[in-house]
């Protein structure tokens, strides 16, 4: 949804998306701010591949390893240390992109 | 029933954790008859529009927006009312939850509806925050997926 929402004459400066999926090149190409992915585990690399490669903007995408779908939402089990401290890196991140690119 | 969103294997197959509750900073008011959370600096010049994911409003999505509204002045609308995915919905274990999910991707979900109505509530939002000089966009995975429906290419 935040992707198709950031094509051409959208009013966002930038974007970022946490455990997206679902990826679309054609769409990829389309896409005119910078984007940021967090991805957990459960997104692997062969699956936005295409998408990334399309992509014409400044991007980031991170790789959280040891995360699952969701962490940065309603799958967070923030009683987990692991959990609670890549919570944090992944909205430090977020927060670095935006002081960045807006 | 072709649904345009294809979820992850691990998107359907993961339950939610209800962690401890969580007090948000900032309020929940309606504009145009949606509630939204807002939180965040007043007369801050810079906005992020959040799109949740299909559990709403969790303790720990709202734990994370008010992280970023110690920056940014925050607006996350709820796209799906009062009536988001259940907690229990997930993991998708049968098939009667599969035609449920279907449902809700073409109804509540809907990707043209929702482009829609986000344009509708930035400019309520920029309306109502006029010193808001540039706007961000954070999803996810509802929020953040990408249709394999681009808007140029209507829904067959």
């Amino acid at each position: 949804m935040a992707n198709n929402a950031i094509s051409k004459d959208t009013p966002f400066s930038a974007c970022a998306i946490c455990h997206p999926g679902f990826t679309d090149a054609d769409l990829a190409s389309q896409i005119s701010v910078p984007l940021l992915a967090l991805c957990s585990k459960d997104e692997p690399e062969s699956e936005y591949q295409d998408f990334k490669l399309a992509l014409k903007v400044e991007h980031r995408f991170e790789m959280f390893a040891d995360m699952v779908h969701g962490w940065m939402s309603a799958r967070a089990d923030l009683s987990k240390a692991n959990v609670q401290a890549d919570f944090d890196r992944g909205y430090a991140m977020v927060l670095e992109w935006f002081e960045k690119h807006m | 029933m072709t649904a345009a969103f294809k979820p992850s294997a691990a998107c359907c197959s993961t339950p939610a954790i209800t962690g401890p509750p969580y007090s948000p900073k900032g309020r929940f008011v309606e504009v145009d008859s949606t509630k939204v959370y807002i939180s965040g600096p007043a007369k801050a010049t810079k906005a992020l529009f959040i799109l949740y994911d299909v559990f709403g409003y969790s303790g720990q999505i709202l734990q994370g927006a008010d992280k970023l509204a110690e920056h940014y002045l925050i607006f996350m609308p709820a796209f799906f009312g009062d009536d988001p995915a259940p907690l229990d919905w997930m993991p998708l274990d049968g098939p009667e939850k599969r035609v449920e999910i279907d449902d809700f991707i073409e109804g509540p979900g809907d990707t043209q509806k929702t482009l829609r109505r986000m344009a509708e509530l930035r400019q309520r939002f920029q309306n109502m925050e006029p010193q808001i000089e540039r706007w961000g966009l954070l999803g996810y995975c509802w929020g953040g997926y990408v249709s394999r429906r681009s808007p140029a290419k209507p829904r067959a």
